[in-house]
């Protein structure tokens, strides 16, 4: 056998035995990533479980009956009394700046 | 070339003839298994690799007519034990040191846990319903023979409020009550499925079979509720419950222009958080102590929304439809005049009126305003049975409401073959006769919706989870049942009621607010025992009504009539749902005066100590409240609302504030 043969034999056995390593360097890469894809997933549904049980509290905080509690009980708030309330519409016109009145009426 | 010598060419030879023999046994086995036994190893294989996952559907949420949140679903955790193999990795010592750790993470007694590990069961759950912080906490533990699972449950975050209204779920997430169950097969939604081939792990083998079917989440339902009006309610009944000591209060507040309900609350209430708990300690101390059968019966009384399922007897709340039904057929006017001699002969039964001594000459707007039963009774008689009969199958009366919650209940009337004149009597005042509540406010909604009963809605429309409107369920009109003249007379009627008749509790200055109040002898043993049902039901504005508010007190324990103890209730209900409903205040001249008559101005107390402010305060007719509330011993005010200067009504309270 001549020598360029026995070259040429070498190089195909090994051009295929690259090849065949490189099939399952990728097998075992794609089983990894589908691995680290099923744990994301898991992970994110966990996450997405616990952003739904905040949703449910945060809910809760701003629940009309929490609020006036919060509100009367730790920052001294009070309901207006019915004379305090003024009726506003769209057509009524403020003769000066209209949130400089209010914050002036508003404040002691 | 050297030269290889015979031996080795034969060990060549057999060697290879070996390895031949060798190849064909696994070359025929492989066919064996491959070929001959493939089915069955097939099947074997897709059984043990082959996972069926259910995909739980996304129950669907409960909204306010606002979209504020009533009812939705979140993942939750369980704990569970193999009792078994607790005992066989851990001693008894450090079970106990493990029933600390886990009693403290979980909020349980060790003790408990502590029998738990000894349970023969081989699983066992301990906790359920945790959430994350909790589960995590419970997994660094790194316990043998302890795992977790993931669910879902369903959250109330309006807790007490509308509960029997909203309902509650099982521990599977089917409805049991309520809005849950009447709308479950739309809430629950379809689970999907997930086939996959897994390895031992469960995870999905990379070039493995799969086929996914999405779960189809549930529908979201938009109720025609509005959170802040059942604040009201739910606040104003629970007030009134303290004061009256009464076994429970109802109140239903709908719109008569479209039927909507607008509120529905009763208290005592539950959490449907924690629906299978009574709500306060003493009942749950009574509730350990039934047995099954009465523990259920508990739970399904608890549960009930009593506005529709239960009946009552209305009193003289009811006089409004008989007085209707009169005006209507043309029988009497608001003007005719009748006369009450404090009781009325019907075929030789005396029947008396609540005022001994009679109200003497009145017109039938005086005759409602006092409340007086002889005249109701002589209404009736003059329509006579048929028509009388006819005007209660038009109010809606002789037939359910056909609200969509479940468990609605019918009237119960005495029939018309076999009523006599006394029971058409006491019909006409509201004895005798037994109906749900909703049956009378949406009898009393045509009042003030110009005489058309409207059918009451609850839900207003379905949306998919994406927001898009799936089904909208229109306002539906029953039938003209009284003319808008008769309306509106009515309406004038029930004004009067209010402004100077028996309902001045009421009263509300600046607002028309018109109602009736009733008190009625609660059936009992065949007969009528000394509790009452004490009602008030109410409508504002009279000039374009946009509230019926209906409030019903069981058994009020002291005074027991309906201006005592369900009236008020219902002033505080309009005092805040009106100002929140955009509702004016409107004035007479004569209330304008009678306000100006009584005003101060607040005076200057800020920087006084509080006791020198309190005084000053209280020296103008106003009252004085310290802030924060609960506030003891002397402190310097630094702060005043309403501020000084401001003109107020006698006997307002003025807010010192601490800091």
């Amino acid at each position: 056998m001549k020598t360029r043969e026995k070259r040429r034999i070498l190089a195909a056995v090994i051009l295929a035995g690259m090849i065949m390593i490189a099939m399952v360097v990728l097998t075992a890469f794609a089983a990894e990533i589908r691995q680290e894809n099923n744990q994301l997933m898991t992970k994110n549904k966990a996450l997405q479980g616990e952003v739904d049980t905040l949703n449910v509290k945060i809910k809760a905080a701003n629940s009309v009956d929490h609020i006036e509690q919060i509100a009367t009980q730790k920052y001294g708030m009070v309901h207006p009394s019915q004379d305090q309330c003024v009726y506003i519409t769209s057509k009524d016109q403020p003769g000066q700046n209209f949130a400089s009145v209010i914050r002036k009426e508003a404040y002691n | 070339m050297h030269k290889i010598g015979q031996n080795n060419k034969v060990r060549i030879v057999v060697a290879f003839l070996v390895m031949g023999a060798l190849i064909v046994v696994l070359a025929l086995r492989t066919a064996w298994i491959q070929i001959v036994r493939a089915d069955e190893y097939s099947e074997k294989a897709i059984e043990q690799q082959t996972s069926d996952i259910p995909l739980e559907a996304k129950r669907g949420s409960i909204f306010d007519r606002n979209g504020k949140e009533m009812a939705t679903s979140a993942t939750c955790y369980s704990v569970w034990i193999r009792p078994p193999e607790i005992r066989k990795n851990y001693k008894a010592a450090k079970q106990e040191e493990l029933c600390g750790k886990l009693a403290a993470i979980l909020d349980k007694n060790a003790k408990d846990i502590q029998k738990y590990f000894d349970s023969k069961s081989p699983l066992v759950q301990i906790a359920r319903y945790l959430d994350k912080d909790q589960v995590d906490k419970v997994r660094a533990l790194e316990i043998t023979g302890l795992e977790t699972a993931e669910g879902t449950k369903r959250y109330y975050p309006l807790k007490t409020s509308a509960a029997q209204l909203l309902g509650s779920v099982s521990d599977d997430n089917e409805g049991r009550s309520g809005i849950e169950a009447e709308f479950d097969s739309y809430l629950a939604g379809v689970p999907g499925r997930w086939i996959k081939e897994t390895d031992v792990n469960g995870n999905a083998l990379a070039f493995g079979n799969k086929k996914f079917y999405s779960a189809k989440d549930g529908y979201n339902l938009n109720l025609t509720i509005d959170e802040v009006i059942q604040h009201y309610a739910e606040k104003a009944i629970a007030a009134g419950l303290k004061k009256t000591k009464a076994k429970r209060i109802m109140c239903l507040i709908m719109d008569p222009k479209t039927g909507d309900i607008l509120a529905m609350a009763t208290n005592p209430s539950f959490d449907p958080n924690d629906a299978t708990e009574p709500a306060t300690a003493a009942e749950r101390k009574a509730f350990q102590k039934l047995d099954a059968k009465g523990q259920s019966a508990y739970l399904s009384s608890m549960w009930k929304n009593p506005l529709v399922s239960d009946l009552y007897e209305p009193g003289s709340t009811f006089k409004l439809i008989t007085t209707s039904s009169a005006l209507e057929e043309g029988v009497a006017t608001p003007e005719s005049r009748f006369y009450d001699p404090g009781y009325i002969n019907v075929n030789g039964t005396i029947i008396h009126c609540w005022s001994s001594g009679g109200h003497g000459s009145q017109t039938l707007v005086e005759a409602v305003g006092n409340s007086c039963n002889p005249v109701q009774v002589q209404l009736a008689q003059k329509l006579g049975r048929d028509k009388y009969y006819n005007y209660l199958e038009m109010f809606g009366i002789t037939e359910k409401t056909g609200v969509k919650l479940p468990g609605e209940a019918s009237a119960l009337i005495k029939s018309k073959a076999s009523l006599g004149p006394v029971d058409q009597a006491t019909m006409a005042f509201g004895q005798g006769i037994a109906l749900t509540p909703i049956q009378l406010v949406t009898a009393v909604n045509a009042i003030g919706n110009g005489g058309v009963i409207m059918k009451p809605r609850i839900v207003k429309s379905m949306t998919d989870q994406n927001g898009k409107t799936v089904k909208t369920y229109s306002t539906e009109k029953v039938r003209q049942v009284i003319s808008e003249k008769t309306a509106s007379e009515m309406r004038t009627i029930m004004e009067y009621v209010v402004s100077k008749g028996g309902a001045q509790t009421a009263k509300i200055a600046g607002y028309r607010i018109g109602g009736k109040t009733g008190t009625a002898n609660k059936a009992a043993g065949g007969g009528y025992s000394s509790n009452t049902y004490s009602s008030f039901v109410g409508m504002a504005p009279m000039n374009n009504p946009k509230l019926t508010v209906l409030v019903v007190v069981d058994s009020p324990k002291g005074v027991k009539y309906g201006s005592t103890v369900a009236a008020p209730i219902a002033k505080e209900i309009f005092s805040n749902a009106l100002p929140y409903l955009n509702v004016a205040k409107s004035y007479t001249t004569q209330e304008g005066q009678q306000a100006a008559g009584e005003v101060v101005q607040v005076p200057d107390v800020t920087g006084m100590s509080s006791g020198s402010a309190a005084g000053a305060v209280r020296a103008k007719g106003l009252k004085a409240a310290f802030m924060p509330s609960r506030t003891t011993g002397s402190f310097k005010v630094v702060a005043q609302y309403p501020k000084a200067g401001q003109v107020v009504k006698k006997g307002s309270t003025v807010y010192l504030y601490k800091k």
